[in-house]
């Protein structure tokens, strides 16, 4: 039996930073990628606050496993957003805060849209998601700026 | 439309009236994020199960319920919920702050607990056990300006002279200046506490160890005092290094250390070089994250709460007190507390004995109240030790204060040490003997 290939270590803010750059050439263009940015925002959010919570949150990483330690934290964008807002505390809570808006802006965004056919794609939907992961890039580049992160 | 005191308790009176919808459902946890809206835990294993969406199900009822009911502090009844694997960890993780949930008439919800995210580290009930090897004593007040740091600068005096080895620490790093008054400006330090917090984050707090302390040796008996500043004698960039000891630490294995931690590390080194036989702490005063570091955090042996006998003091004893009997810790905490009576009247007949009266009473009215034990009639004593509880007289008592009458003599001054090396002993004992003789007990000493 083939053994699978060995996992590539986890960089959450690299990959975040990876996949916002290629959210924006795909929202730059004209006619713009929506279906493919839209993915992307969402990938976006769940490395940057993987990112945050890593470096915030005790024991949120397993850094022999290389993922996060408890199964209920293995969740993308619309699963990471709630965890976040609702576990965050200490002194750093206040410095990297969500907004406290009552929407999760990513809950009607799931990994498995990437099934999906481009015409469900619209711009309201992928603006609103695009304006999340700005939120969340901000706090990461706050982060990073604070020397809190990586 | 509910506001963030009537929360808990309102949760508390519903799951009760759903006690048996919820009781397959349990242990359950009420997580209260740092903005205050509560989402509430169950174990993952129920995920296939809970019925949230049938007209009949109980739990949709109160899910309901719940979210019409404290509404801006939880979200749409989809947010509710959340399965956790890890729920039994998060119950015995005795590094998440939490407590067990009771409803208006303080009865308990039997395996429902709070967990509060606070947005700050100080919590006021994280305790040490078991770090000090001499004996730390913590001097805190609710409100500044009641002389706490002037008797713990005689204090310290004293003791000094009777023999002990007396290590003082300034710890009202917001406002310092304990160091000042007792040391005169020639042998100030080079460095203090907010240095070496600062330095320690780059791991570099051994190079200014030595130079962070005074040593004033008496001729008496072969006492010390050895004060520690908050700053050094050139405060430097006080400003900036002070938004910064607050910062964690990490460890060479990555542990996350808080900044209290570091901070009891620090203590540590200075207790392991100085030998101490008391260490005096002088607390940042109010609802402060030195001051919450100071009380819980340090292992201290013994706690003063300076009090002037005012309405806005004990209301703010009360919040702390009731902050611990809520949480359930109050059984940490409570041996170690003892009330001082701070400046006193001392004019007039009577007069010091009638307040002195009076804020006992007061103490006792919040002590009872709060942190001591209910007299049950004829109830099987539940503790080993039998119930933690003192009459009102009783001067042995963590409500009796230690009375500290007004003084003239040492009121307003800028330099203590000038005054405390002119004064005469017995000055310095008709002022603060009570407190004198109530540490050099806790020394071991003769008072």
């Amino acid at each position: 039996m083939r053994r699978p290939p060995p996992k590539l270590p986890t960089d959450y803010l690299d990959a975040m930073k990876r996949h916002w750059e290629d959210a924006e050439l795909f929202w730059n263009q004209e006619p713009k990628r929506l279906a493919n940015a839209d993915q992307l925002y969402g990938l976006v959010a769940e490395c940057g606050l993987k990112a945050l919570m890593t470096k915030l949150v005790h024991g949120y990483f397993d850094h022999n496993r290389g993922r996060p330690s408890y199964r209920d934290d293995l969740v993308h964008a619309d699963g990471i957003w709630e965890r976040y807002m609702n576990y965050s505390q200490g002194g750093a809570a206040a410095l990297y805060a969500l907004p406290t808006d009552d929407i999760n802006p990513f809950e009607q965004w799931e990994i498995d849209d990437r099934y999906a056919n481009r015409m469900h794609f619209d711009h309201t939907r992928v603006k609103g998601h695009r304006d999340a992961a700005i939120t969340v890039k901000e706090l990461v580049d706050k982060a990073v700026r604070q020397t809190d992160l990586p | 439309m509910k506001t963030f005191d009537a929360i808990l308790p309102a949760l508390a009176g519903i799951l009760k009236s759903y006690e048996a919808s919820i009781k397959p459902y349990l242990p359950l946890i009420v997580n209260r994020n740092v903005y205050g809206c509560i989402v509430l835990l169950i174990d993952a294993c129920h995920e296939e199960t809970i019925d949230l969406v049938s007209d009949d199900s109980g739990m949709r009822q109160l899910t309901a319920k719940i979210c019409v009911q404290l509404k801006p502090h939880v979200k749409e009844p989809e947010r509710l919920w959340m399965f956790e694997d890890n729920l039994q960890l998060l119950i015995d993780d005795p590094r998440t702050l939490k407590f067990p949930l009771e409803d208006n008439e303080r009865r308990l919800i039997p395996e429902v607990y709070v967990i509060d995210r606070l947005a700050q580290e100080a919590t006021w009930e994280s305790f040490s056990d078991n770090t000090s090897t001499g004996t730390r004593v913590v001097f805190y007040s609710m409100k500044g300006g009641v002389g706490r740091s002037t008797a713990l600068a005689a204090c310290a005096w004293a003791l000094a002279e009777s023999g002990q080895r007396v290590l003082v620490l300034d710890l009202d790093l917001e406002s310092p200046g304990l160091s000042t008054s007792l040391l005169p400006a020639s042998r100030q330090p080079a460095y203090g506490i907010t240095d070496w917090l600062v330095e320690d984050l780059v791991n570099n707090g051994d190079a200014i160890l030595e130079q962070m302390h005074a040593s004033l040796g008496t001729q008496q008996r072969g006492g010390e005092l050895i004060v520690v500043p908050s700053h050094g004698d050139n405060p430097g960039e006080y400003v900036s290094k002070l938004g910064r000891v607050w910062m964690p630490g990490f460890t060479a294995d990555g542990q996350r250390q808080t900044w209290s931690e570091r901070l009891l590390r620090m203590i540590q080194q200075l207790e392991e070089k100085h030998q101490p036989t008391i260490v005096l702490i002088d607390s940042r005063a109010g609802i402060d994250e030195v001051a919450s570091a100071c009380v819980t955090d340090l292992d201290a042996k013994l706690i003063y709460l300076f009090a002037l006998d005012s309405l806005q003091t004990w209301q703010g004893y009360r919040i702390l007190f009731e902050h611990w009997r809520l949480h359930g810790v109050a059984t940490k905490i409570r041996e170690r507390l003892r009330v001082v009576g701070a400046l006193l009247p001392t004019w007039g007949d009577q007069a010091f004995m009638q307040a002195t009266a009076q804020l006992r009473e007061n103490a006792y009215l919040n002590f009872s109240q709060c942190l001591y034990d209910e007299e049950l009639a004829g109830a099987v004593l539940p503790l080993a030790d039998g119930p933690f509880n003192f009459d009102l007289p009783d001067v042995d008592a963590p409500h009796s204060p230690l009375a500290i009458g007004w003084n003239q003599g040492f009121a307003a001054i800028g330099s203590l040490h000038e005054r405390l090396a002119a004064s005469e002993a017995n000055q310095i004992e008709f002022v603060f003997g009570p407190l004198i003789d109530n540490l050099l007990a806790v020394c071991g000493a003769e008072p």
